[in-house]
């Protein structure tokens, strides 16, 4: 086209025409009482609120929280992608539908979050090696490189665009790491202990990441708990036991384990049924490598 | 113009404050939702009557450019925090970012990518005054310039989009590669 040939008019028009809305006030009432649930709702929360004593913390808005996993040993390494949780109330009524047990994945909610997850560019030619399915949301693992782990579903999303994954570090270095550490500490510094296998005992689990999904701050999770990690070749099944008593199966997959639950609950213990006995094993709140505790006799099966 | 007015002559502050919020609250909407990602939308207007809401008695009559005015900085302020996470999550991940800035909601096309390649407030000149139908002093107010400069602006900005939708095609250039640092100094 010719300079000429745009007027303003028509330029003007030719933006208008981009507009992703373009009916958006005309469509919604002006002067109307009729704002919608949303604009009710945000108008009587700010009402109800006295003029000046207004803290803006007290507002309700959606939450916003950091999907955080502390990885290795004792090692404070975590690593942070934000997540909205849109739901509101509590917790435990913000993941609707969530189990305690693994449930078989809905046709295409497998693929819905690869899909999701191989956003992240360290992700996009990998397959996970766990898929933990609750309900709506699903879990993956992703063993390679440094390990990573993603967690989907219909409350869950990025506000800034960023797929909801975290990695949980290197699972060889963190280990080795911190039990270098501990054996400084006793004294042992000439001849550090072996590092814990990366591999379990045949009827034991460790732990690769634990965390969970905190307000946005850090500290401790208080919104969604979860732990992953290996277990031995001959376990079959896991159960988490939270510090409220609740019960969380994990799922198992190709010598992973992987749990998450609503709320901030740690898991105290797990019950480890392998091809020989039950056992339980204790856990610490961080990793499950600093579990020197042996697995303690919990019956046979 | 589209021009939201407060109704009848309320009376208290409460009365007034909800008079402006029935009044302007769809205009609000509806320039977060052009500007922000749709899961941003609800904290963006939120915030910005919280704002008014604590600052009632600088809300002028006209409320709605000092409203959008607000918005627009909650956006950018999001903006800048949304770059601030992708920065710290690049570096987690060692990925690669391109075209971050582009508005997500302006499409493909010759029109969509022109506006994009402008400057922001040379944009914001532009999209206030077609999309939301602003006056060009109501516009002026919204990005904090004189209406004497805001005229300027738009006739400039104006002069811009028409320029780049006659670049022959073959000559336009990728919108990814585009600096982001030089695009509000450009001239």
């Amino acid at each position: 086209m010719s300079r000429s040939s745009v007027t303003d008019e028509q330029l003007f028009e030719l933006v208008r025409g981009v507009d992703p809305f373009p009916d958006e006030v005309e469509h919604l009432p002006v002067q109307s009482d009729v704002l919608g649930v949303d604009g009710e709702r945000l108008l009587q929360q700010i009402l109800s609120n006295r003029r000046g004593g207004l803290d803006v913390r007290h507002v309700p808005r959606k939450r916003r929280l950091a999907l955080g996993v502390a990885s290795g040993a004792g090692l404070a390494a975590v690593a942070a992608t934000i997540v909205a949780l849109t739901a509101g109330g509590a917790p435990s009524t913000a993941f609707a539908g969530w189990s305690a047990d693994p449930t078989a994945p809905s046709e295409g909610q497998v693929r819905a979050a690869e899909s999701e997850c191989r956003r992240d560019s360290a992700l996009t030619s990998l397959a996970p090696v766990l898929v933990d399915a609750r309900g709506p949301y699903t879990l993956l693992v992703y063993a390679e490189g440094a390990g990573s782990l993603c967690v989907t579903g219909p409350s869950l999303h990025s506000p800034t665009g960023q797929p909801p994954v975290v990695p949980f570090g290197s699972f060889l270095a963190a280990s080795t790491a911190a039990a270098e550490r501990a054996a400084s500490a006793r004294g042992e510094s000439a001849a550090p202990r072996q590092p814990p296998p990366i591999q379990p005992a045949a009827d034991a689990i460790t732990t690769a990441a634990v965390g969970g999904v905190d307000s946005g701050a850090g500290g401790v999770p208080s919104e969604l708990g979860l732990r992953v990690g290996r277990v031995g070749s001959g376990v079959t099944a896991v159960t988490l036991v939270l510090k409220d008593g609740r019960r969380v199966q994990a799922t198992i997959a190709n010598g992973w384990f992987a749990a998450w639950w609503p709320g901030g609950q740690a898991a105290r213990t797990a019950e480890i049924v392998s091809s020989n006995a039950t056992v339980t094993q204790q856990l610490v709140p961080s990793t499950g490598y600093e579990t020197a505790s042996k697995p303690e006799p919990g019956g046979s099966h | 113009m589209r021009k939201p007015q407060v109704r009848d002559q309320p009376v208290s502050d409460l009365e007034r404050f909800e008079a402006l919020f029935r009044a302007n609250y769809p205009a609000v909407v509806a320039y977060a939702r052009r500007r922000a990602p749709s899961e941003s939308v609800d904290d963006i207007v939120a915030e910005t009557f919280l704002v008014a809401w604590r600052r009632f008695e600088r809300v002028p009559p006209d409320a709605l450019p000092w409203l959008l005015a607000v918005a627009r900085n909650v956006v950018g302020t999001g903006r800048r925090g949304a770059v601030r996470r992708r920065a710290l999550h690049l570096r987690l991940r060692h990925a690669a970012v391109g075209g971050f800035e582009t508005p997500v909601l302006l499409g493909p096309g010759p029109v969509e990518q022109s506006l994009a390649a402008l400057s922001e407030k040379d944009r914001e000149a532009l999209t206030l005054t077609a999309w939301e139908g602003l006056t060009p002093s109501q516009a002026a107010e919204v990005l904090g310039e004189s209406s004497g400069a805001f005229r300027v602006r738009l006739h400039r900005a104006k002069q811009r989009l028409r320029s780049a939708l006659e670049q022959p095609e073959e000559q336009a250039q990728p919108l990814s590669s585009i600096p982001l640092a030089s695009k509000e100094s450009s001239p």
